[in-house]
């Protein structure tokens, strides 16, 4: 279960937001929403303390979003699993991701890139990857497609000509929907096309073939992937996760 | 509130094997556009089946000695993934009345729960122990008893664990969680009085 204590960054983002509460309601809102907070020196059976910083870009290169590594690391070895039922599992993974194990992970070569979902296709997301699109390009024998996580994600990316430099670099840009996060409209990969996708599931066939292959990665990472044609560590590029994270995009 | 109490579930087993199994291979993704749960069985398990038969194998659940079965066996964290409640409806409209796998995925379980399809719990040699007779003798009887958490078969038994909330709410025909809600609307408007943070607005 998780749970985030409601704060000031909470309510300034949904201070004026369509069906937010208004007016005196609103601080009565507020009033009671900081009550559900937890008290200040209330006990916890277990503080988990995790630095983002500190948190490399992060891509999947299995069949469950628990099959993760660093984009600076290899795909996992069989061998080296844990237990029997883990090395069941990476065996099973790399037979059906057809990647070899030992490789780096960076460099793997792509054939789609998709950035949407409802998970990873928010206003931040899309100023974020058009700063690091801005004069760059879609590589030749990629297909990019860009999907707002909501209508108000796509108003708003249109107001900003966040569309227009995603046209410019190549990207597909769609209605708001679900698109390739589950495909069930004819947005699929074909074969065993590989896909580096922002979107947060990469099961079995997830993507709409049942060879299809997917691997997760955060949205300036899929950019980074339909850029270059293969997985890439966004932050050599000059765009760093954290620092360009709510900064607003300059036209 | 008069559902059905459901104690145990007799019937004939077939076994899915696999850990991990996630609720896009359960149900893919496609069969979600449908508008009632009706004809969901269809879909149970569609790609993986398509794919045994392509490679010239046949899937358990198509296998002809196992038609009919009303407990599915299956491994660890079943029904992991993706939330749709599609994944029980599914399971459930092939004709499965009972689940008995080795964990399972938290919202599978709760979805499950609340349709009235029991998920039980069993060690994974004690599941194999299952799966190994069912294929043995397809027609055998497998007995799910809920009362006494225990699977019957044969000769033999296997111990059941299962969260006792759910447990208990599928035995005392308590397991439309919206509906005791309902029932029980006086008793959450009091308390919702007496939070100050659930307090409507002045």
């Amino acid at each position: 279960m998780g749970y985030v204590n409601p704060d000031d960054t909470t309510f300034s983002y949904l201070k004026g937001r369509p069906y937010a509460p208004k007016g005196a309601v609103w601080d009565e809102a507020v009033r009671r929403w900081r009550a559900v907070a937890s008290d200040p020196g209330c006990h916890y059976d277990d503080v988990v303390t995790l630095r983002g910083e500190d948190i490399p870009p992060t891509v999947t290169w299995g069949i469950n979003p628990g099959q993760g590594i660093s984009i600076t690391e290899t795909v996992p070895v069989p061998q080296e699993a844990r237990t029997a039922d883990e090395r069941v599992s990476i065996e099973e993974a790399l037979a059906y991701m057809k990647l070899k194990p030992g490789a780096p992970i960076k460099g793997t070569r792509i054939d789609v890139a998709f950035l949407g979902s409802c998970t990873n296709a928010r206003l931040s997301d899309f100023k974020e990857v058009a700063r690091y699109l801005k004069g760059r390009r879609v590589a030749p024998g990629v297909k990019a497609i860009a999907v707002p996580g909501s209508q108000l994600v796509s108003q708003v990316c249109a107001e900003l000509g966040i569309d227009q430099v995603f046209r410019e670099a190549g990207f597909d840009w769609r209605e708001a929907g679900c698109s390739m996060c589950l495909a069930m409209n004819p947005d699929k990969l074909v074969g065993d096309q590989l896909c580096a996708s922002s979107s947060n599931r990469n099961f079995k066939g997830r993507q709409g073939s049942p060879t299809g292959r997917t691997l997760l990665m955060s949205p300036v990472m899929v950019a980074a992937a339909a850029v270059t044609g293969a997985v890439a560590d966004a932050r050599e590029a000059g765009v760093s996760h954290r620092a360009s994270r709510g900064c607003i995009l300059t036209q | 509130m008069s559902l059905q109490k459901i104690t145990q579930v007799t019937g004939r087993g077939v076994c899915v094997a696999g850990n991990d199994i996630d609720t896009d291979r359960i149900i893919p993704a496609r069969f979600l556009k449908c508008v009632t749960f009706d004809g969901l069985g269809a879909g149970l398990f569609a790609d993986d089946r398509k794919a045994a038969a392509a490679s010239g194998g046949v899937h358990p659940l198509d296998d002809p000695r196992f038609r009919g079965a009303a407990v599915l066996l299956s491994g660890a964290n079943f029904g992991c993934g993706s939330s749709r409640e599609h994944a029980p409806q599914a399971i459930a409209k092939s004709g499965f009345r009972a689940v008995v796998a080795e964990s399972y995925a938290e919202i599978f379980f709760g979805n499950s729960t609340n349709l009235g399809l029991p998920c039980v719990s069993a060690a994974r040699e004690d599941i194999q122990r299952v799966a190994a007779a069912v294929a043995a003798d397809p027609g055998l009887e497998l007995t799910v008893d809920l009362t006494a958490l225990e699977l019957r078969y044969g000769a033999g038994s296997i111990r059941l664990t299962m969260r006792d909330s759910a447990r208990d709410a599928l035995v005392n025909g308590r397991w439309d969680a919206i509906a005791e809600l309902l029932e029980g609307l006086p008793a959450v408007e009091a308390t919702t009085a007496r939070l100050p943070y659930l307090r409507a607005p002045v």
